[in-house]
């Protein structure tokens, strides 16, 4: 435990430190600044726009995070030769990974919540009242990273580009967000096209699950068990993914 | 005596397509607890693959290693050993103490224990003082240096330093070679890796030369050195008459003012002293020539 405890710590503070982390800080601040500019020239509720607009950029700079990192840390590690000062000592490499994946989560966590409190913050100023219902799209977004960024440590546990690995990360994240178009298709087509269709379907996660935006920002309910429903959906991927993380890097030698 | 490391059979081979390489083959090996185990071997000789294999860094594609008894795949067997890679880099956005926290964690240790672990070896180091810097701002003198307290952290019985002095000025070398001489006064068992033979005669017992993988000869420095059966005779006011006779029996290595220096084999020893004697020469010296590991290892290897 001491060990996964070690290597949490440490990826927290390489993501804390990092140029991205305060990258996307900094650059939120500003567009969050400029959604009260974009929400004069609208008619509609301008509460709901930035709200709206707000929460975009949240899930937006966090899938940034998500991917970068995810695929960057354990990759690094490998690149760099520090995994073998880690794995010289009596550490079993699942703990490697898990310990990685708990500091990345740390770190989307800590975006998020600096991201929250900026939104907050303008919302605050602008409508003259705290908006606390919005968490409730915080909790899905913080999950759907979650998902994200394991998907990205996946990864970066055999690919040798980073770049690569982000690339099909963000892939499987549009797949994720498209899969009514491919249930759809798969309907539409031949045999063996729609079973194909259909198999990818039940394998990749349905990220539009995770987008209750709309339903936030109009202050809709969602019914209690969808929170547990939608935590047990993100546990199973994560776990299962982590899994087979897992089993790569044990397979794995580092030269 | 109990066994640091053995190895059994070793072979690594590295496949790239339809390549194959054999980076180390059928590697048998024992090293003794508080031994100084001096690896020696041109790059690419399969120094840095053997010792990632015992520290499952790398796996072996055939053969078995052990640490004090354990299987080397197991993770327990690494629980007293330390490590410092060739050319490491660690993590730079720390700071040393914090990295050696970070170490220390790892080896399962914490609290005040852990506090005053990662103090102790930045002074035993000598880089207290830049415990607060970040690693990136050190030196490559002090990065190794880092390198070897990260490696004690949690007081290992095995340190295994692949390289340890490569690419160190002559002072950083230094350090870092009378650094290893304590810890070998402290009874550690040390296994490192180099190519630099001088390294290895000042502070190694035992030595073992790997050529293309192959491990061509485990010997103990001093009786290897004790082992060459000549003599290093110094001969003063030698005669023209003695000289032509001596040179019959041993080979002049050097001449100094009016002193001459022979090698003698054993078997001419007492020849050899006879017509000094009977020339009226004057032996000022005469020892057992020590053989330096240059001329044993270039041995070595042209007959591997």
């Amino acid at each position: 435990m001491r060990s996964i405890i070690a290597i949490f710590s440490g990826t927290l503070k390489e993501g804390t430190r990092s140029k991205l982390f305060w990258g996307i800080l900094v650059f939120a601040l500003l567009l969050f600044l400029s959604t009260m500019v974009v929400s004069e020239l609208s008619f509609a509720e301008k509460e709901k726009i930035i709200a709206d607009l707000g929460l975009s950029l949240i899930s937006a700079f966090g899938l940034i995070a998500a991917v970068i990192l995810g695929t960057d840390l354990i990759h690094r590690d490998i690149q760099n030769g520090t995994i073998q000062i880690i794995l010289a000592r009596p550490v079993k490499r699942w703990k490697y990974v898990a310990g990685k994946y708990l500091g990345l989560m740390a770190i989307i966590g800590a975006n998020l919540f600096f991201l929250t409190l900026m939104l907050l913050f303008v919302l605050l100023v602008y409508v003259g009242r705290p908006c606390f219902h919005l968490l409730r799209s915080l909790y899905t977004i913080f999950l759907e990273l979650s998902l994200i960024a394991s998907i990205g440590v996946f990864f970066s546990t055999f690919s040798t580009s980073q770049l690569l690995s982000s690339l099909v990360t963000l892939g499987l994240f549009i797949i994720g967000h498209s899969l009514d178009i491919l249930r759809m298709s798969a309907a539409k087509s031949g045999r063996f096209l729609g079973f194909l269709l259909k198999s990818l379907t039940l394998i990749f996660p349905d990220l539009d699950f995770y987008d209750i935006k709309i339903k936030v920002i109009h202050n809709l309910p969602l019914g209690g068990s969808y929170y547990v429903e939608i935590l047990l959906y993100s546990l199973g991927y994560i776990i299962l993914i982590l899994f087979f993380s897992s089993l790569i890097m044990e397979r794995r030698e580092f030269r | 005596m109990e066994r640091a490391i053995v190895t059994e059979g070793l072979t690594k081979i590295y496949k790239s397509g339809k390549r194959q390489t054999e980076a180390v083959r059928d590697l048998t090996l024992e090293v003794k607890r508080g031994e100084v185990f001096g690896f020696i071997g041109p790059n690419g000789a399969g120094k840095s693959t053997t010792i990632k294999m015992l520290l499952s860094i790398l796996y072996p594609t055939s053969g078995r290693a052990w640490i004090f008894g354990l299987d080397a795949r197991s993770p327990d067997s690494r629980k007293k050993v330390g490590y410092l890679p060739e050319n490491p880099r660690f993590y730079d956005y720390l700071s040393g103490e914090e990295f050696l926290r970070f170490v220390g964690m790892l080896a399962g240790l914490s609290g005040a224990k852990l506090e005053r672990k990662v103090e102790s070896l930045l002074r035993y180091v000598g880089i207290y003082d830049a415990r607060k810097r970040k690693l990136r701002k050190y030196s490559k003198g002090m990065i190794q240096r880092i390198g070897l307290a990260q490696a004690l952290m949690g007081d290992p019985d095995l340190i295994i330093l692949d390289e340890p002095t490569s690419g160190l000025d002559p002072l950083g070398r230094k350090l870092t070679l009378d650094l290893i001489r304590s810890l070998r006064s402290r009874g550690k068992t040390i296994f490192f890796s180099t190519h630099i033979l001088k390294d290895v005669e000042e502070i190694a017992n035992r030595v073992g030369i790997l050529y293309k993988g192959k491990l061509l000869k485990v010997f103990s420095l001093d009786e290897e050195r004790r082992g060459s059966g000549d003599y290093q005779i110094e001969i003063e006011n030698a005669g023209i008459d003695l000289l032509a006779a001596a040179e019959k029996l041993a080979e002049p290595s050097k001449k100094n003012e009016n002193r001459i220096t022979f090698i003698v084999k054993e078997d001419s020893l007492f020849d050899f002293l006879e017509i000094v004697r009977d020339k009226g020469g004057e032996i000022v010296s005469m020892a057992r020539k020590k053989r330096n590991l240059e001329e044993i290892f270039l041995e070595t290897i042209g007959k591997g």
